[in-house]
């Protein structure tokens, strides 16, 4: 049973992490490299919020706004001028990363930090006591899986993004502000990479590389995705229970390369994707 | 020709000073000096590789550090022993080790690679793959660096095993010495004619498999000579310093060799050098005192070039240096000459392709239903039809094997006859030559660079030599002729005009000498005399003895030039005969006025 519940909040946290990249890379066609240094931003937020003596939730709000207005500094004065360019967004997006961490580890220095550390019971899940915090994680994975779906799937705001997506010219000609969608859909991205940053600081090592250790898997997830949810979900299950068994069965410290290996061969064999329409 | 031998000689001299200048430090120098030039040496020579990986055949890769470390850990785990805990107890050296370590370190680094570019590099798959793959290498190999410490020296790494009978300014020649040959090598490679190949797989990919060749192949060998350099450069590197530490595999180096090469300019070889050792000298006394702000002052740096001199600082410069010098003239023009050593196109009759019950379709949408057709030998069948029949998709089926389609489709190519679906640029190679509906040319080769790759028809080109004229058969000659391209031989085939472009993609098509010529819509986009005159060249292609499949919305034309005349509606031939048959078809008027007449 915990092994369950340690593949579903790994799974989980991989949703939570890759969510704010994959509607970046489907709507935009970049990927953001840069996303674990807004989520940096995200819990750093959280770190002084909590050293202000705010509430762990504000903190998280904190967090997503924080990376919020940082993802619009570097919408306007970069990824703005790249659109054309997409494999040349890929690199400044890694510059920007390594940004990003140099300007917090002189804000901050090399340190551990604390981002507190809410609901610290545990609850019994048919007889095994898991983490609340953790179980809370999965719900929060699913809550926003289910929420973005029915955004892009069924509300008008799904879609002109999808339009922004299919033909960005059209949508232009149609009166719809291209450059203003695109802006907005980078800094949601950075907001929920914020908000995920803030929402995993419990769970992991608050230091100015913060989520580096997630980064490969999050990457390798998106890919796998192919631009679809459903894709997104099927790459995070499949990447984070093998990245809970090997390491379980064998050695966690292998499971990194184990995920990465798995992920190749899948890309592999599957290069436009999991999930597509069949013919 | 004259302008073309001063820029030579005036790059050559420049190298040559450079390298005396170099020389001259290395005699004179301060040791604090020559020591931080041995190493930015050593980096030049890295930076060189990122740059035939990145800068040529345009793959990103954010973990080249990876193959510098695993050239730099296979010297020093072959050189020392150590206890359990990872501690080095003892060094076993000699220069025959040494070499073996070296040369070792190449080959694990180009196999990975071989691996990593086989799963990375395909036809479908994003360009994204590999810089995503890399990077996820390079993290998974800093965690498992430290999981092995009895080869790898876990934490501390490994020391000590640098040969200890050489002294510094020894190793400062050595380096120099072998970051000129390098360097020289990879300029060679790059001027001669396969260098060509690595710029067309980077500025159009889909075009050069359409070429006849081998884009992942290419890539994947570029890819592992890249890697090989690298790892040279590292165990070097690990011979001078005798140390070897987690840090020389990590993302944080792997950022600056893409530092070094995006702001020398990638793609030009000697950028790379230049961004190497000028930010490795800048660096070394910046990143002693203020290691977090010089990282900042280098990924501020990185971002600036990426978005505003994407080309990077030499290649603006250069050109500057030769407006000033007034030798602006470009080095090394080519000629495109007439062969007559070659014979004309071999004259056939029996069908080259058949097709029975052909059924293709893009998700649900069903674009191919059923279409049965046999196209002859030395006949230009044009395929006409309102738009969305399944003209181009036809045609892509026919040059592709790779899209899935039900059905059969025969050639039968003179030396190639199949019944098995190939990859296009397989089908390129028996002699199937296609032309895109929209021109697709590639931004950094001229038009006499475009018909050099073209005509090799997927052969390798020479890795040395740089050929200056290129003959080609009567047939492409005239087709330059009749569009207008005879001498802009050395125009860029991006930069020209919207109807010579079409024209390059004819002659291109017809310079690899095809059987069959597949042609999505030669003249859309043309003035009527334009026209005219492409459709002169047909037929005397047909003439003499090629296959052309022709797509055209224009049937005044197709009357005009077409041996036979088929028409796709919604996915079936609905009629096929001679140009007069089908304009008097009933079935035809229908189906493009919806009303029978």
């Amino acid at each position: 049973m915990t092994l369950l519940l340690d593949i579903l909040t790994a799974v989980g946290i991989l949703m939570i992490v890759v969510l704010g990249l994959a509607v970046v890379l489907g709507v935009l066609d970049v990927i953001n490299l840069a996303h674990t240094g807004f989520m940096a931003v995200g819990v750093y937020a959280a770190v002084v919020a909590h050293e202000q003596g705010w509430p762990f939730w504000a903190g998280v709000v904190a967090g997503a706004l924080a990376s919020a207005a940082a993802g619009l500094v570097v919408e306007v004065l970069v990824i703005r001028r790249l659109y054309d360019r997409p494999l040349e967004t890929i690199l400044a997006t890694w510059g920007i990363s390594l940004i990003i961490i140099q300007l917090l580890t002189l804000g901050f220095g090399h340190n551990n930090q604390a981002a507190g550390q809410p609901l610290k019971t545990a609850t019994s899940v048919l007889g095994t006591p898991y983490p609340t915090y953790r179980l809370l994680l999965i719900g929060v994975a699913a809550v926003l899986v289910l929420g973005l779906a029915v955004l892009i799937r069924y509300t008008r705001v799904g879609l002109t993004v999808r339009m922004v997506q299919a033909n960005q010219d059209l949508a232009r000609g149609l009166g719809i502000r291209v450059a203003f969608i695109r802006a907005t859909t980078f800094v949601v991205g950075c907001a929920l990479a914020g908000f995920a940053g803030a929402l995993l600081g419990p769970t992991q090592a608050i230091n100015p590389n913060y989520a580096l250790s997630l980064v490969a898997t999050a990457f390798l997830a998106v890919l796998l995705a192919g631009r679809r949810l459903s894709g997104l979900v099927a790459g995070c299950v499949i990447l984070g229970t093998v990245q809970i068994l090997f390491g379980r069965w064998f050695n966690p410290v292998y499971s990194s390369t184990v995920v990465i290996a798995v992920a190749v061969v899948l890309l592999r064999i599957r290069p436009e994707g999991l999930i597509w329409r069949r013919a | 020709m004259a302008s073309r031998l001063t820029v030579r000689r005036s790059s050559l001299i420049g190298a040559v000073v450079a390298v005396l200048v170099f020389v001259v430090l290395g005699a004179v120098g301060s040791d604090y000096d020559t020591g931080l030039l041995t190493t930015a040496f050593v980096y030049g020579i890295a930076a060189v590789s990122l740059d035939l990986v990145w800068g040529f055949v345009g793959a990103p890769d954010l973990g080249h550090a990876l193959w510098f470390g695993i050239g730099a850990l296979t010297v020093g785990a072959l050189t020392t022993t150590t206890d359990s805990t990872g501690l080095v107890v003892s060094v076993q050296g000699g220069a025959l080790r040494y070499t073996v370590a070296i040369i070792l370190g190449m080959v694990i680094a180009a196999a990975l690679a071989g691996v990593v570019g086989r799963f990375s590099f395909s036809a479908k798959g994003s360009s994204f793959y590999i810089a995503v793959v890399t990077l996820a290498l390079t993290t998974a190999a800093t965690t498992l660096y430290s999981q092995f410490p009895t080869v790898t020296g876990g934490e501390n790494g490994l020391f000590g095993f640098n040969p200890i009978a050489v002294d510094a300014r020894t190793w400062y020649f050595v380096a120099l010495g072998a970051l000129t040959v390098i360097t020289a090598g990879a300029l060679l490679l790059v001027r001669s004619d396969v260098g060509l190949l690595l710029r067309a797989v980077r500025d159009n990919e889909t075009r050069t498999r359409y070429l006849g060749y081998n884009v992942e192949n290419v890539k994947t060998v570029t890819f592992m000579g890249g890697a090989a350099l690298a790892a040279f450069a590292g165990g070097l590197l690990a011979l001078i310093t005798g140390l070897v530490s987690a840090d020389l595999f990590s993302f944080v180096f792997a950022t600056q060799m893409l530092v070094w090469v995006a702001v020398g300019g990638r793609g030009t070889i000697i950028g790379p050098v230049v961004g190497a050792i000028g930010l490795q000298l800048a660096g070394a006394r910046l990143s002693a005192d203020f290691p977090t702000q010089w990282s900042l002052f280098q990924g501020l740096l990185f971002v600036l070039v990426v978005v505003f001199v994407p080309d990077g600082i030499l290649p603006p410069l250069t050109r500057l240096a030769g407006r000033l010098l007034h030798r602006g003239a470009p080095a090394g023009e080519r000629t495109i000459v007439a062969d007559p050593a070659l014979p004309p196109e071999r004259p056939t009759t029996s069908p080259v392709i058949s097709v029975s019950d052909l059924r293709f379709g893009y998700g649900s949408l069903r674009v191919l239903r059923g279409v049965d057709l046999q196209v002859n030998r030395g006949e230009l069948l044009c395929i006409v039809g309102p738009n969305g029949a399944g003209k181009s998709t036809l045609v892509s089926v026919l040059a592709d094997g790779n899209l899935r389609a039900e059905g059969a489709i025969h050639y039968e190519l003179g030396t190639h006859t199949s019944h098995r679906r190939r990859p296009a640029y397989r089908i390129a190679r028996y002699g199937v030559s296609r032309k895109f509906q929209a021109p697709q040319l590639f931004a950094s080769l001229s038009a006499a660079e475009t018909i050099l790759l073209a005509r090799r028809g997927g052969r390798l080109p020479s890795f040395w030599r740089r050929t200056s004229t290129i003959p080609v058969s009567p047939a492409v000659l005239d087709v330059l002729d009749a569009t207008g391209l005879t001498r802009r031989d050395n125009e860029k085939g991006t930069a020209l005009a919207h109807g010579l472009k079409q024209g390059l993609e004819i002659a291109a098509a017809v310079s690899s000498r095809p059987q069959v010529l597949l042609l999505d819509e030669p003249t859309a986009g043309l003035t009527h005399n334009e026209r005219a005159v492409v459709g002169q060249v047909l037929q005397r292609l047909v003439q003499g003895g090629m296959t052309i499949i022709l797509i055209e919305h224009d049937l005044d034309f197709v009357n005009e030039i077409a041996d036979r005349v088929v028409v796709l509606h919604e996915g079936r031939i609905i009629e096929d005969g001679t140009p007069a048959e089908v304009s008097r078809s009933d079935v035809v008027r229908e189906a493009y006025l919806g009303t029978v007449a």
